[in-house]
């Protein structure tokens, strides 16, 4: 005697044995079943079909994989009538090894490398073993480069200049389509350093402060500048341009080009010019004249015409100024009463590497220091140090870097300033601008000068051309030049007749501002600050290459470009770069200049690609293909069992239950059946967003309608049945009722319908997408023939038929399987076929 | 009860339907963020905040966008009953002309494709159960699935690529030559909505013995969307022929028809479908009722001016009185047509009546 649960246990197992064998017998079940396992195993296992990721993107390196709308590698050998085209190419990478190019000679069999040219030159020699990691740039960071560098010299002692050489490296290679490539891309990079020649000359340079005034009210404030430097800097001349402004006589008008041209054209400057000469001195705060003070390390100002005023800290009974002396009443200057001598001293010993020093004024009184950018000296003659200000307090002062030297207590501090207020009380109107023209002398070739405009918050620095430059500016003013500078240039094409491509000087313009760095891929100079943590000398001439994408130097999409360099025929190509030192001048040195190249790549994308072709952006879509199985099934699963669901709750309650909640769920039932479902639809995914979620849940609340009502309708044909009147007689409540007597009746309705539910949601996603309504970051079969259109290339239909069969076939065999089930599960259909 | 009862109770729940669906569009539309003053202040990014202000107050006093919820509710009913729908907000043509000039085009192509495909199907189907059992029925119940569960731009994109690039047989956007509007049609641009663009009239030039190339202009424009919708619809025709006249055939009166002799085809037409009738005749009322609904897809692939068009244009432009006006206009042909398909249920089966 079996025991219940195992007796009923095995009745489950007979019939749904039975159910799977009258399953497998009919034809549209096992159909069905295996065209949807067939599609959940590729979406299960789409890594495995393709490499790339749902949007057809290689995840290593991004970017197009092949030329753009690409054709399918086999329609190639399709025939024409057909729509086969033997005029496709493939991607070739031209280059095979990039990175390394070693020269012939030195590799015995195979001729892969490129020709070397030291044979034929005299002045130049090749060293392949100068592995030089030359550091490159990523994003601010240096990194030490992956290759090593072929290192091309070209040397000549001091004599005569030899004029230009050059050298070519180049690679042949082979192009066995006959059509012509979609692009074609190359890149290379370079570094070049050489002996130079330093030069110095008295700069003089023209600023343009622009101040912006307020929307709202007027500014007031203090036109200040700040020079951090310890070298010479002497300012010109100021003057207040803003009337000229105002009144639109600017120079351009006039037909100059620049400031400095017309200044030096007019008779009369406009504006109040004042003659202000601020340079930095060492010492004392003395009255000291430009010349006695050239190249000396600290700062102090005075004025000579005594008219405006300043900030600094002096020794007053030096100077004559009227508003010193007045301290007190006049409200323009910083009120340097609190300072009796500007020598201060230390009241406690700072050491070697304390950063805070302790100071009261000689008279014993507290010491403040108004501004933070300035520089103290502290101590006597063999101890004494410059130090920045980093911030104050009453009676303290801290530095911005350690102290190097100890300091005994009442040694002597004294403060030098740094900046100079050209303008206090300088009213700016709202919503006008004010214009200062201001004239510069950089006295000290070695020098960093910064010119920060304080004081107003839109004050802009702009050169003598108008042009912005920032609020802060370096003037710099040494300029070096290669003895021997370099230019490459790029040519590629058929074996016997190359065409020379892009031509570039390195640097561009042959002066380098001091000495640092220029753009490899282009030749311009960029002006920027010296790299910490990298020895001065040894690359001062940089090249600044970029390894976070691929960058080119040689790129074409432009199809006339890539067919005059082609043709149509396979046959040898080669690809190189053609380097001329160009010796001219500089005779009286011995001059050398070292190129190092790396890196060289050459890649053809072919016009076709994969199984599929690509998009119009490059990508594989053969594997958007696949992914896009994922998302449909998602979708179709979710959304149908989600409708079903809520369906059968709304069908049961209201079958069953009757009465207010029949008619209440029945007319909404209507409402919904009403409105246009896809308008309505439309409507809410484009307020809501297309996120996946939000439309499985969209279309699960709009889609439950149907089978409410069949579910509605069966409930209440059972209802009737005696056995459910039994079943209350015996005391049964509503939830039992319908759990154990209702439902196992409807219980075949709800998986045929689940079933053939499923294609109207893959279907209707697939809708969604096409009209623009996809999740970005997900790609689906509908999102692909959105992209169809989206790109204008209707005529491929490679990548127009797949999405949509396989959409049909995916739905056909839900219906299919639903139609199986139906005829297995349905008493009814089994009567005289 | 009897027929006019049943018929007075349905169409009184219908109005109570109709009320209701307009309270809900309007709630939709109430509460759906995104503002047609955005659209429209876009070309004033440069003015200041006040003259932005006022602007904005002007234009939410034309279209009432600020009023409080109730006085908006009020004036949109007393609106739509005396079917004055307004004004676009993006383009600025009343809309009941526009709708006016639209619907014709729409009923054109899918009411059309909607009598041919049932047609087709009905035909198709009672063909299907003659053979019931072959390769024929198989096959034609396999190609109606696959055929229905195609999506249909992908249906039209095919017909566009095959007829209209490849062959070239017929034209692939628009319904009427671009000749009859000066050669000059606007291209719908994605930045500016393309019906503000288009003149709702044109003047053809055509004598009367060329009146063929009037009417072929509007066909051969019409083939590829008609062909492209029936050949998506039929199969659902053919199956739910096919399935209720399994029904209505294993049935004895059938078995009887058959033993007296009558032809197959009195059979099939006179007996067995006059009872299959119902659930097509039904269906069939309610799919006319959805015509105007059912055509955005189509009319975006071949650029055909219906309503459905114009219901895309309005949602991408958030143009929501259009929206309410289309869709209050839809939900009537819905509820009509529901109430006629009841009517028809009642009148062919008096079963029904009785209940």
């Amino acid at each position: 005697m079996k025991s219940e649960k195992s007796s009923k246990l095995e009745f489950n197992v007979r019939r749904l044995l039975g159910f799977l064998k009258a399953f497998l017998r009919s034809k549209r079940a096992t159909a069905g079943i295996l065209i949807i396992l067939f599609f959940v195993f590729i979406a299960i296992d789409a890594p495995f079909f393709t490499p790339y990721d749902n949007l057809g993107v290689d995840p290593a390196r991004g970017g197009a994989l092949a030329g753009k709308r690409a054709a399918p590698v086999w329609l190639r050998n399709f025939p024409t009538f057909l729509g086969g085209n033997p005029y496709l190419s493939e991607n070739l990478i031209a280059i095979q090894n990039p990175g390394y190019p070693v020269p012939a000679n030195t590799s015995g069999g195979e001729m892969d490398y490129f020709i070397d040219p030291s044979v034929n030159e005299p002045y130049v020699s090749l060293n392949p073993s100068q592995n030089v990691g030359y550091p490159y740039l990523v994003r601010g960071m240096y990194f030490e480069s992956q290759n090593g560098s072929m290192a091309l010299t070209f040397q000549r002692s001091a004599g005569t200049s030899t004029g230009r050489t050059s050298v070519y490296y180049y690679k042949e290679f082979d192009y066995p389509y006959s059509g012509v490539p979609a692009r074609y891309s190359g890149s290379f990079e370079l570094l070049v350093n050489g002996s130079y020649e330093e030069t110095i000359r008295p700069e003089e340079q023209w600023y343009i402060i622009q101040i912006k005034g307020g929307a709202k009210e007027d500014s007031v404030g203090d036109l200040e500048f700040f020079a951090s430097s310890n070298s010479g800097l002497y300012i010109a001349a100021t003057t207040d341009i803003t009337e000229y402004f105002r009144n639109n006589q600017t120079c351009w008008n006039q037909g100059y080009r620049s400031w400095k041209e017309w200044l030096n054209g007019t008779d009369s400057l406009p504006g109040h010019w004042d003659q202000m000469n601020w340079v930095v001195s060492e010492g004392s705060l003395a009255n000291r004249t430009y010349d006695e003070l050239a190249g000396s390390p600290y700062a102090w100002l005075y004025n000579d015409t005594g008219d405006v005023p300043y900030l600094g800290f002096k020794n007053n009974s030096e100077i004559a100024d009227p508003d010193l002396q007045n301290a007190g009443d006049n409200p323009d200057i910083i009120n340097i009463a609190n300072w009796t001598s500007l020598e201060t001293r230390l009241v406690k010993e700072a050491y070697e590497g304390n950063t805070t020093i302790y100071v009261e004024s000689v008279e014993g009184w507290p010491v403040t220091v108004f501004n933070v950018n300035a520089y103290i000296v502290i101590g006597s003659n063999e101890t004494q140090e410059l130090c920045q200000v980093s911030s104050f307090g009453s009676g303290y002062i801290k530095l911005k870097e350690p102290l190097k030297n100890k300091h005994e207590i009442n040694e002597t501090v004294t403060m030098v300033s740094s900046s100079l207020k050209l303008y206090s009380n300088l009213v700016v109107p709202k919503k006008t601008d004010t214009y200062v023209l201001v004239k510069f002398f950089i006295t000290d070739p070695y020098g960093e000068y910064w010119l920060d405009v304080k004081g107003f918050a839109g004050a802009s620095i702009r050169d003598e051309n108008f042009n912005y430059v920032g609020s802060r500016v370096k003037l710099f003013r040494r300029e070096v030049r290669l003895h021997v500078p370099v230019e490459v240039t790029v040519f590629f094409g058929s074996a016997d007749s190359p065409l020379q491509n892009a031509t570039v000087l390195f640097p561009k313009g042959l002066v380098v501002p001091n000495g640092f760095r220029f753009d490899v891929l282009t030749g311009e100079i960029l002006v920027e600050r010296p790299l910490s943590g990298l020895e001065e000398n040894q690359y001062w001439i940089i090249s600044r290459t970029s390894r976070s994408s691929e960058v080119s130097l040689i790129d074409s999409e432009v199809p006339d470009v890539v067919a005059k360099l082609f043709g149509r025929m396979p046959g040898k190509y080669v690809f190189g770069i053609k380097i001329t030192f160009i010796d001219e001048g500089f005779s009286s040195e011995n001059a050398s200049t070292t190129v190092y190249v790396d890196d060289l790549a050459f890649k053809l994308y072919g016009t076709s690609f994969g199984i599929m072709g690509t998009d119009q952006f490059g990508h594989d879509l053969f594997a958007q293909l696949i992914y896009g199985t994922r998302i449909s099934l998602y979708i179709g699963i979710s959304v149908s069992v989600l409708s079903i669901l809520i369906g059968l709750i709304v069908g049961l309650a209201a079958g069953y239950m009757g009465g207010l909640a029949d008619q209440f769920l029945m007319r909404f039932n209507d409402l919904l059946l009403v409105l246009p479902s896809l308008p309505l639809l439309i409507v809410l995914v484009a307020v809501l967003g297309a996120r996946i979620e939000n439309l499985i849940i969209l279309l699960g609340l709009l889609g439950w309608n149907g089978f409410a009502r069949v579910v509605r309708s069966q409930v209440l044909s059972i209802k009737e049945r005696p056995f459910i009147e039994a079943s209350k007689a015996a005391g049964a409540g509503t939830g039992h009722i319908i759990a154990r007597h209702i439902l196992p009746h409807v219980m075949s309705l709800t998986y045929v319908s689940l079933a053939t539910s499923v294609p109207g949601a893959i279907t209707t996603e697939a809708a969604l997408s096409w009209l623009g309504f996809y999740d970005p970051n997900r790609m689906s079969w509908g999102r692909m023939l959105h992209e169809v259109f989206v790109a204008g290339a209707t005529r491929n239909w490679w990548w127009v038929i797949p999405p949509g069969l396989c959409i049909a076939l995916v739905a056909t065999a839900f219906i299919l399987l639903g139609y199986a089930l139906d005829d297995i599960l349905n008493p009814k259909l089994r009567v005289r076929r | 009860m009897g027929l006019r009862s049943f018929i007075a109770k349905r169409v009184v729940y219908s109005v109570i339907l109709i009320i209701a669906v307009i309270c809900i569009n309007f709630v939709l539309f109430m509460v759906m963020p995104g503002d047609p003053t955005d659209f429209l202040l876009q070309g004033y990014s440069r003015e200041s905040p006040e003259q932005r202000q006022a602007r904005e107050k002007l234009l939410r006093d034309l279209w009432g966008i600020g009023d409080p919820w109730h006085v908006q509710l009020i004036k949109y009913m007393r609106n739509l009953f005396t079917w004055n729908f307004g004004i676009e907000i993006i383009g600025r043509r009343p809309i009941a002309e526009v709708m006016a000039r639209k619907i014709p085009y729409t009923l054109l192509v899918l009411g059309t494709s909607t009598v041919l495909s049932i047609v087709i199907g009905v035909l198709l189907g009672i063909e299907v159960i003659k053979r019931r059992g072959s390769l024929f029925d198989t096959g034609s119940v396999v190609v109606s699935l696959i055929l229905s569960s195609l999506p249909t731009f992908w249906i039209g994109l095919v017909l566009l690529w095959v007829f209209s690039q490849y062959l070239g047989w017929f034209p692939g956007a628009h319904a009427f030559p671009t000749e009859w509007a000066g050669g000059k049609w606007p291209v719908p641009v994605v930045t500016t909505p393309a019906y503000s663009v288009n003149a709702l009239t044109y003047n053809i030039q055509i004598s009367i013995s060329e009146s063929w190339k009037l009417v072929w202009g509007y066909i051969s424009h019409l083939i590829l969307p008609l062909a492209t919708l029936t050949i998506f619809s039929f199969g659902g025709w053919l199956l739910l022929t096919r399935a209720s006249m399994l029904d209505v055939i294993t049935e004895d009166y059938i078995v009887t028809a058959r033993a007296k002799g009558l032809s197959e085809t009195t059979v099939l037409y006179r007996h067995a479908l006059k009872n299959a009738a119902l659930p097509i005749v039904t269906s069939a009322a309610l799919s006319f009722g959805f015509i105007l609904s059912g055509a955005i897809i189509t009319e975006t692939v071949f650029s055909y001016p219906g309503i459905g068009g114009w219901i895309w244009d309005a949602i991408n432009f958030r143009d929501y009185t259009v929206l309410m006006a289309i869709f209050y206009v839809i939900s009537i042909c819905v509820i009509v047509a529901n109430i006629i398909a009841d009517i028809l249920y009642g009148v062919l089966d008096p079963r029904i009546r009785y209940e």
